[in-house]
């Protein structure tokens, strides 16, 4: 049972666990990769016909004389290999005389479910930017950080908006100081918030230290109707002092907001520097005034950029140029945005209502998630098409969708339908993991539990939503992959 | 001439299967050895059955049919050939049989037969008396055979008769003689006179010495010879004398030579003997050629009315003698059956018969000139051609023929002239000719009328090939996208609910409800979170509806007897909260100022009264003004600018029907009369019309003019929704009968289309703000959706399409989906129902 022609593979433990049975069926393959890492020389193999990915998997590892077994997925004709070979052949009516292309690549392990952490009401969004460090705002209109090196509770709440927090991120600290880190959030209030705590320094010999108290250090007052995003640049994996504390802030009234943190940059009141910037300058309510501290100042805008005619649902830095953002709506279009000139550079429209938007760790490669259940792909090249590929799976709108952090090629998306999916951009017909909400304790599964917000580090999965929790899954087997270079 | 008996009696001892004879019938019967004992218990069978004569005749010669055949074409032959042979060549060919080996066995075997003669015979004969106890009817069936079987000549020779027959052993026994073989040493018997066949006998060796055949003898005429023998020697040609010995002999001949003929194959002259004369006359006469044919024999009754001690058939009675008969009972039943069900009147017994009471008499031609009812099969003749200008007895002028055109005509063939004729002009009609083809023409009608097969042609009513092609040709629904196909996002209401109305925002972005708990609940869009919720009264919402303007956030609840104006304010920016709550209490100082200054310009129902609510807590959270109504409210429609809207009450009077204007905080009932209860109302979206539903009528008023412009009468039972399509041409109509109809304003006051998908009441209709789809709700807890484009082009009918019904609502008491607004940006639904679910409609 082991392979022919002129590659003779010694037995495998997966050629010997095959039926010993001579009369077994067998297919000739082709295996290919797009990965130089992994790329074994382009022969045919006869295979069994009931051979599964394992076994596939155990062939390369054997071509390539690893030491320690990679596991790798296989594709055929772009959709994932989940049975054997010759189900595969049977249930898509492929002929078995012909050979099979399959392109492989290194597996993703099934995440696996690793916590629940309660929220006070509907979890509107969720960032893991910071290890170790979960930060979701609700719609109770608090933010509440998670970490599991804050002492007791290991719990931050910051409390502050009127009402529901729609967004929250974090934003790098212009100083780079030790100990100190910034938020920002927006919401149902109008009203964009940028705080400060200090992050307490772990002493094992002082663990009864007192949870930071955060402060409000910003109000961006830009919008008239509700915010419903608020994105900072990429955080860097080791702080920096040149990280700037740029923000971009995107509302339901279509206008996106650019803010410059920088201490002494545009703080204070009203500064008439230009009939426009007054234009576009609130007085602040006086409720709002009653409520919030005089501690902080208000900011005022870089910019603002005009152009989207409906909601905004999400506008976001580019991952590599400083002066390019991206932002996406419910007015069907997709828009790339120079932010030194603030004006518009690319507009593509579809057809769909764009609740979602993220950026691929490649470049120009935008996904979003839209309500009639798709993930779309957007290929920012000036030249190309509008939606360069579309996965459908979600049973409800994508609500979110985010991106992993160094694989060009993965992708993670929520839906209304209760479900976490990750994608491969390479198998668009067939999700690589499909992961249902655990069932909530103390309700027998009245109605479907949306999903509002998804994120990941490339190791934990966060998704949060209408069940007021956060659920945590580990990816481990992500592979932490060399980005594609263009 | 040798006596025919000694010749022909070698030729019996040689044939080896002798045809039955009369008088060996006993002798026969005799040598059935015992391996033939089942032929004889056939044959005794049959004679206990009876058969007659004939059967026993073929019975007997049954194994060699073929021989008889061959025989009865030879007996013919025999009648005229059989004498010559035995003139020259019987003893030669006597001699040269005798010497076979064969007939000595023959002769043996006849022997022994003879030899167990007497006992066998009187043990047989007494068996079969015994048996049959039939003797004279044997004798009878022997005479019958022996009357049909011998030749007319044989009745003359005593030696074959059966009247001999006691006598015939002794003559045998008298011409035999026993001698001792001299080959095998036994003795045997000899026969120093041959026996004679008789006429049965197989005559195939009656001698003819020329054994040429059928050759024609002309064949030989050259020859010497005139044939072959049989031993291939050559038969010389006969001697023949000339002329004058013919002459001769006809002199020498007693009767003068006629009774002599030529025998061809011979070359001889015969003579015909008296016998052969005698055939010969009866044949001419036309008698039967058998002399001894007696005509007038007494028949033999074998099947008679005299019962025989024995039956000639032995067949048990059949059944069908003693059983009545089923079939008859069958028939005679149905009979009785359509007498009892009355399909048969019998004739009372004693009445007279039918044909009594016919007139013995009828008028053949009474009858002739009444149009008789057309018979079910009646087939009309087809209708000739009417007469045209040519026929006319005086044509036109430009009708008559040139000379050219008449030789055309005249040189063309007959069937190329049929039914047309020369016009030709005549003065008046007294001078016109008969017309010499009529009778020809008559004729060939009638052959046509006669010969030609007719069909009646029965006409359709409806001449429908294809049903298919009655269904209109529809664009298909893929090509109709985008229409709402799925339910994204639910608005549960607590307890379930019964959720009454629904309205969204100009903005899309908020949906707002109204249960029956009293309730007004603000839901996040394409969230589905309840942001904000207000308690109006404690009786059921039956109307929300935001107002149209974008610049002013707020909507108008009609909770039982009060109308709520309110916004949003929380959720709203200082500046527009400012804006829309300046908006909606302008009113009230200018109110107060019509108070004050007594110039009340417009007065207003008694009945209603617009007030502020009353706490502080209740003006934060947005609750702008309160309008008090007569009766219990069931709709609220805002005019298209956001400042007038109307209400519609129920068991109000002339003031069912209201208008009032928000900025101005006025109130004015524009019918002092109202016909029927009013079910909806609605304004025209371009022009200052309003619309008018009562249960079964639309009216549409002229609001500046204040008059009627047009009813409309949709023809429906009650009317349940109405909605008015954006361009303002067309509306559309709901009702509680299932019913949606599509009227053209621009057509007559009857619908352009009733359409009938749902299977329950009609709740409510809508088209959608800017997308070419409308929409039906039912309480079947489906909602329909359907695409019409209105062409601005007047001559074109608008398009109407079925494309999804979109099913997820329950029905609970008998309620489905009680109402359903469109987004006003995208092809979305928003539909609440009885289960208390409010649903979004996505692509």
């Amino acid at each position: 049972m082991s392979l022919t022609e002129e590659q003779p593979i010694p037995s495998t433990s997966a050629a010997t666990e095959a039926p010993a049975g001579g009369e077994e069926r067998q297919l000739a393959i082709r295996l290919t990769t797009k990965d130089s890492a992994y790329s074994i020389p382009s022969t045919k193999f006869l295979v069994p016909a009931n051979w599964r990915r394992f076994h596939l998997s155990e062939l390369i590892n054997k071509v390539l004389e690893n030491s320690s077994p990679i596991p790798f997925d296989f594709l055929i004709n772009s959709s994932l290999l989940r049975s054997s070979l010759g189900a595969y052949c049977a249930q898509t009516g492929t002929s078995e005389e012909v050979t099979l292309e399959i392109e492989y690549l290194p597996s993703t392990l099934p995440p696996q479910l690793e916590s629940t952490l309660p929220s006070e009401d509907w979890v509107s969004d969720v960032s893991l930017a910071i290890r170790g460090a979960v930060l979701t705002s609700s719609y109770a209109g608090t933010l509440s950080l998670h970490s599991s090196a804050l002492p007791a509770p290991s719990n931050i709440t910051f409390s502050g908006h009127d009402q529901s927090a729609l967004s929250a991120c974090y934003v790098p600290h212009p100083l780079g100081a030790e100990g100190k880190q910034w938020v920002a959030s927006g919401g149902m209030d109008r009203l964009g918030r940028v705080w400060e705590y200090s992050t307490p320094s772990i002493s094992l010999t002082n663990p009864t230290t007192e949870l930071p108290v955060p402060t409000t250090l910003y109000t961006l007052n830009l919008h008239t109707a509700p915010i419903s995003s608020v994105r900072s640049r990429t955080l860097p994996l080791t702080s920096t002092p040149t990280a700037s504390p740029h923000l971009l802030t995107a509302g339901w009234d279509g206008i996106v907001g650019v803010w410059d943190l920088t201490p002494g940059v545009n703080e204070g009141e009203p500064q008439e520097d230009g009939s426009e910037r007054k234009k576009k300058r609130r007085k602040q309510a006086p409720g709002t005034m009653k409520l919030t501290l005089p501690l902080f100042c208000s900011q005022t805008p870089v910019s603002v950029l005009r152009g989207h005619t409906g909601k905004v649902s999400r506008a976001l830095f580019d991952r590599t140029d400083a002066d390019k953002a991206y932002s996406a709506g419910w007015d069907h279009t997709v828009r790339s945005w120079d932010l030194s000139v603030a004006s518009e550079t690319n507009v593509k429209t579809s057809d769909k209502v764009l609740l979602s938007l993220a950026q691929m760790a490649s470049p120009n490669l935008l996904a979003t998630g839209s309500t009639d259940r798709l993930v779309s792909f957007w290929d920012f090249r000036e030249s190309a098409q509008n939606i360069s590929l579309t996965m459908p799976g979600h049973t409800g709108p994508v609500s979110t969708v985010a991106a992993h952090p160094t694989s060009p090629l993965l992708l993670a998306s929520g839906s209304y339908d209760a479900t976490v999916r990750i994608w491969d951009a390479r198998s668009p017909k067939q999700a690589l993991f499909v992961l249902p909400l655990p069932p909530k304790e103390g309700s027998e599964g009245k109605g479907q539990e949306k999903i509002l917000a998804v994120d990941w580090d490339g190791e934990r999965l966060v998704a949060g939503g209408e069940g007021a929790r956060i659920v945590a899954w580990k990816v481990s087997g992500a592979q932490a992959e060399v980005p594609m270079v263009e | 001439m040798a006596p025919k008996g000694s010749s022909k009696a070698p030729k019996a001892s040689t044939s080896k299967a002798l045809p039955p004879k009369p008088s060996t019938v006993a002798p026969k019967r005799k040598r059935r050895s015992q391996e033939e004992e089942d032929a004889q218990n056939a044959f005794a069978a049959a004679d206990s059955l009876g058969l007659g004569p004939e059967a026993l005749a073929f019975g007997s010669d049954g194994e060699d049919e073929d021989d008889g055949e061959i025989l009865d074409e030879d007996d013919e032959d025999d009648a005229v050939e059989e004498p010559f042979p035995e003139l020259d060549f019987g003893e030669s060919e006597d001699g040269s049989f005798d010497g076979e080996d064969g007939d000595d066995d023959d002769d043996s075997e006849d022997e022994s037969l003879g030899e167990v003669d007497p006992d066998e015979e009187a043990a047989l004969l007494a068996e079969i008396e015994a048996e049959d106890a039939e003797e004279d009817d044997g004798s009878d069936l022997d005479e019958l055979i022996r009357r049909h079987t011998t030749k007319p000549d044989e009745g003359e020779t005593p030696g074959t008769s059966w009247e001999e027959d006691p006598t015939l052993p002794n003559d045998y026994m008298k011409r035999s003689r026993t001698v001792t073989s001299k080959i095998t040493g036994q003795e045997k018997t000899e026969w120093d006179q041959e026996i004679d066949a008789g006429y049965g006998s197989d005559s195939s060796t009656e001698e003819t010495t020329n054994r040429i055949g059928n050759v024609p003898a002309y064949f030989y005429d050259d020859l010497p010879h005139i044939g072959y023998d049989i031993d291939g020697k050559k038969v010389m040609r006969p001697a023949t004398g000339d002329e004058l010995d013919k002459f001769l002999e006809g002199i020498e001949d007693a009767d003068g030579g006629w009774t002599t003929v030529k025998d061809k194959l011979h070359q001889q002259n015969v003579a015909l003997t008296e016998e052969e004369l005698d055939l010969i006359h009866r044949l001419a006469k036309g008698e039967n050629p058998d002399a001894a044919y007696d005509p007038y024999t007494p028949t033999i009754e074998y099947f008679s009315s005299k019962v025989l001690p024995t039956p000639l058939v032995g067949r048990p009675e059949p059944k069908s003698r003693f059983l009545p008969s089923k079939w008859e009972h069958k028939k005679v039943m149905k009979i009785v059956r359509a007498i009892r069900t009355g399909r048969i009147v019998p004739r009372r017994p004693g009445a007279s018969s039918s044909s009594a009471e016919k007139p013995p008499f009828y008028g053949l031609w009474s009858q002739s000139d009444v149009a008789s009812a057309p018979h079910p099969m009646h087939m009309p003749a087809p209708k000739l051609a009417l007469p045209s200008h040519n026929e006319s007895y005086n044509p036109p002028e430009e009708y008559l023929w040139t000379k050219d055109e008449k030789d055309e005509f005249n040189e063309r063939e007959k069937e190329d002239k049929k039914g047309q004729v020369i016009p030709i002009k005549h003065s008046s009609l007294r001078q016109v000719a008969a017309y010499p083809e009529f009778v020809q023409e008559r004729f060939e009608r009638c052959l046509d009328l006669y010969l030609a097969p007719r069909m009646l042609r029965r006409r359709p009513k409806l001449d429908i090939k294809d049903p298919s092609e009655l269904i209109p040709k529809l664009p298909s629904p893929q090509d109709l996208r985008p229409f709402p196909t799925t339910a994204s996002v639910e608005y549960p209401h607590p307890n379930g609910v019964r959720t009454r109305c629904v309205s969204i925002d100009p903005t899309g972005m908020w949906v707002v409800t109204g249960a029956e708990d009293g309730e007004v609940r603000l839901w996040e869009c394409a969230v589905g979170r309840c942001a904000m919720k207000w308690k109006c009264g404690d009786g059921p919402i039956y109307g929300v509806e935001w107002c149209p303007d974008k610049e002013r956030s707020l909507f108008a609840v009609a909770s039982s007897s009060k109308v709520h104006i309110i916004a949003p304010l929380p959720l709203l920016s200082e500046i527009d909260a400012a804006r829309t709550s300046q908006f909606a209490l302008a009113g009230f100082t200018s109110a107060s100022t019509d108070d004050a200054g007594n110039a009340k310009k417009h007065t207003q129902p008694a009945e209603v009264a617009w007030r502020k609510p009353k706490g502080d807590a209740e003006r934060e959270e947005g609750r702008l003004v309160e309008i008090d109504v007569p009766g219990t409210l069931k709709q609220i429609v805002w005019h298209k600018r956001g400042d007038y809207f109307s209400t519609v009450s129920a068991p109000a009077g002339n003031r069912s029907v209201l208008i009032h204007q928000l900025t101005k905080h006025q109130t004015q009932a524009p019918f002092t009369k109202q016909k029927g209860e009013v079910q909806r109302v609605s304004f025209h979206p371009s022009r200052p019309h309003f619309f008018v539903a009562t249960q079964r009528q639309i009216r549409m008023y002229d609001l500046l003019k204040q008059e009627l412009v047009k009813t409309l009468n949709p023809g429906l039972k009650w009317i349940s929704s109405l909605d008015v399509h954006p361009l303002g041409d067309n509306l559309i109509v709901g009702s509680y009968d299932r019913r949606l109809v599509w009227h053209d304003l621009d057509l007559s006051s009857t619908p352009y289309k009733t359409l009938r998908y749902h299977s329950r009441a009609l709740r409510q209709v809508a088209f959608s703000p800017v997308y070419p789809l409308f929409l039906s709700t039912s309480d079947d807890g489906s909602i329909h959706i359907f695409h019409s484009t209105v062409y601005s082009d007047l001559l074109t009918n608008p398009l109407i399409v079925p494309l999804k019904v979109l099913k997820g609502h329950e029905i609970k008491d008998s309620l489905g989906v009680l109402d359903a607004k469109w987004h006003p940006r995208e092809p979305w639904v928003v539909s609440v129902g009885a289960d208390g679910m409010g649903r979004l409609w996505c692509t």
